[in-house]
């Protein structure tokens, strides 16, 4: 049997310390979500009489979850979880073709003026964001884009500096050998980067389809500014539509739909944390 | 003419000059060595000869073929990299069709020739595995399976041994040799081992600072070296350098060092001087042997011996200057023992002090 280190009273008050810090992180984390979660199977009247924290009286109740999915006017909430998915695929699939490409060429070609452009993406991050709204709304109505989903798919399909950085950073530990092999052996610059480099940067693309994806599922401020209609609404939209002043449906089914938006992310990271962590620690330790 | 020519090659790195005016020539068949130490030079000359690397001053032909202006892909070349450069996403049997597929060559055809040079180098039964499943030896041989497919006139290869454990890379030498005895392949290959160079080039181009320094056979470099460079560059231990002068006396030369003057044979000198110069007398370690006091033409003052199994190298000082001598392993010499020692001089060669130039 493995001996145990005696534990001395400081010690013992350390080890209390961490554990009241731990359960006050935690709580403050679940709480919210279990008072959501007991709140979405409340009766509307049920929701206003009782706490927010305690449990439902019937746990079997799904008739708020039934008017989110299935209401009697308006949108259902599988209307903006379709939106989300289509901003999702377009844009990432987009940002991951744009980013691996332009990554590529930084990383692998000589040019006049490459720091600068590589600067040009760092400088954006110095840009408050709160400046541009009202120039690119003006370019997206030029475009005609402007509240349309599309917009969203324009506006989130642009490389930010932290995807062009991990697929650099990933790019630069594949040899050149590799291009110049492929270019001896008769391939372009288009077949190198299509058939050897891109199904190379598997593991990069998938830490920027993650994080992109997690940011562009959360994101509001631009499906509020650029594509506030409820057609066009994505589901953080929807949720901020349900809860709107003129909204006259409970709280307890806006709940419901909290919990139905919630729901995927929670899954998603269950089957993908291992490479959420490995994602964001990648070149933090090697590279 | 030559299978291979290369015409005085200049190529220049901004103001650094990488290869100055560097011409030589490979017949068909030939497995020239481009050695010489890192920052050289050599690869480069090999860069060059490929294509890789454009915009330089001189010509190339290939097989007849001037291909001084012509992409790689067109130069019907093969490199094997240091790296190996394989693809790691794709099976051994995709790597080594790849070119095959980029030039839409047909799949029976693909597939007839990834099988044959598999077979030819045993790799039959790993054509599904990926690069990461195999040994360094494995890997080594399915990028010569992607060069072999392609039919080319030249092998050029880049230090291909270079990342391999000692073990391995003796065996993935004999295995290079006994594949280019089979081929026959006109092959280009850089090192900066010399040891590798001896043991497979049929000729030798030895590069230092982007300038060739000797071209010739192994032997003829390791016998005959052209400067003090070539000399120390090649052979372990390294040669022996005694500072003296060289004496011309009755129309022959002396050499006259602190414990020793050694007449020095007319055959190994392209010419006596007319008077006194100073010099350098460069003999390797095995042209040494025991003598007796009388017939002996120096005396070796051992710091230590190191046996090597088959013979033993004495390390010590002549005259007061660093020398070895390889001698029979039945020798008890240990440290501080006077040895007489007596030289082949006819395998000796005698560079300018200043220079380094041989006299």
């Amino acid at each position: 049997m493995a001996r145990r280190r005696k534990l001395t009273p400081l010690k013992l008050a350390i080890r209390a310390f961490q554990y009241a810090t731990l359960i006050f992180a935690s709580l403050t984390v679940v709480v919210p979500l279990w008072s959501v979660l007991a709140g979405s199977f409340k009766t509307p009247l049920e929701y206003l009489n009782s706490s927010k924290s305690s449990p439902p009286a019937d746990w079997l109740n799904f008739d708020n979850y039934k008017q989110v999915l299935f209401p009697q006017s308006g949108l259902p909430i599988g209307w903006a979880f379709a939106n989300t998915i289509m901003v999702m695929v377009c844009a990432v699939a987009l940002l991951v073709m744009f980013g691996a490409m332009v990554a590529f060429v930084l990383n692998r070609f000589r040019f006049p003026g490459r720091k600068l452009l590589l600067g040009a993406y760092a400088a954006l991050v110095a840009v408050p964001s709160i400046l541009t709204p009202v120039s690119t709304f003006q370019v997206l109505q030029f475009l005609g884009l402007a509240n349309t989903r599309w917009a969203l798919v324009v506006l989130y399909s642009g490389a930010d500096i932290v995807s062009l950085l991990i697929f650099i950073q990933f790019i630069r530990s594949i040899s050149t050998e590799v291009d110049d092999s492929a270019r001896i052996e008769g391939a372009n610059y288009f077949q190198i980067f299509f058939r050897l480099i891109l199904p190379m940067l598997a593991p990069a693309i998938a830490t920027v389809v993650i994080l992109r994806c997690v940011y562009i599922y959360n994101d509001f401020v631009l499906p509020y500014l650029y594509a506030s209609k409820p057609s066009e609404s994505t589901v953080s939209m929807m949720l901020y539509n349900f809860s709107g002043v003129t909204a006259t449906i409970s709280q307890a089914v806006i709940m419901a739909a909290v919990i139905l938006v919630i729901a995927p992310t929670i899954v998603g990271f269950f089957f993908l944390q291992r490479y959420i962590y490995a994602g964001i620690t990648q070149g933090s330790v090697k590279g | 003419m030559a299978f291979l020519k290369v015409e005085h090659l200049i190529k220049a790195f901004g103001s650094f000059v990488a290869l100055n005016d560097v011409s030589f020539e490979a017949e068909a068949g030939e497995f020239v060595v481009l050695l010489g130490p890192s920052g050289c030079g050599k690869s480069t000359l090999l860069r060059l000869i490929t294509g890789l690397t454009e915009d330089h001053e001189g010509e190339i032909f290939i097989n007849d073929r001037r291909v001084t202006d012509l992409d790689p892909k067109d130069r019907k070349v093969a490199m094997v990299f240091q790296s190996y450069a394989l693809y790691p996403h794709l099976s051994v049997a995709k790597n080594i069709s790849f070119g095959m597929e980029i030039k839409h060559v047909p799949k029976a055809e693909r597939d007839r020739r990834v099988l044959e040079a598999a077979t030819a180098l045993q790799l039959d039964h790993l054509l599904n595995r990926r690069p990461a499943e195999l040994s360094g030896g494995q890997r080594q041989r399915v990028a010569i399976g992607r060069c072999l497919v392609r039919e080319p006139d030249l092998f050029l290869f880049d230090e291909p041994l270079s990342n391999l454990d000692a073990k391995l890379r003796q065996e993935t030498r004999a295995e290079l040799k006994h594949l280019h005895q089979r081929l026959g392949t006109t092959t280009v290959y850089v090192t900066h081992d010399q040891h590798e160079a001896m043991t497979l080039a049929s000729k030798v181009v030895l590069l230092d600072k982007g300038e060739i320094v000797q071209i010739g056979t192994p032997m003829d470099l390791y016998d005959r070296p052209a400067n003090r460079f070539a000399a120390t560059f090649i052979g372990t231990p390294a040669i022996n350098l005694l500072r003296g002068k060289l004496v011309p006396f009755e129309r022959r030369a002396r050499f006259e060092m602190e414990g020793a003057v050694l007449e020095v044979p007319p055959a190994i000198l392209g010419s006596i001087p007319s008077a006194a110069v100073e010099a350098e007398l460069g003999i390797r370690a095995e042209n040494a042997q025991l003598a007796t006091v009388e017939n002996a033409h120096c005396v070796l003052e051992v710091d230590y011996a190191e046996p090597t199994g088959a013979d033993v190298y004495l390390n010590g000082r002549i005259g007061g200057q660093p020398a070895v001598a390889r001698v029979d392993r039945d020798s008890k010499a240990g440290p501080g023992d006077k040895v007489p020692l007596r030289w082949r001089l006819e395998a000796a060669s005698v560079f300018d002090a200043a220079t380094g130039a041989r006299l």
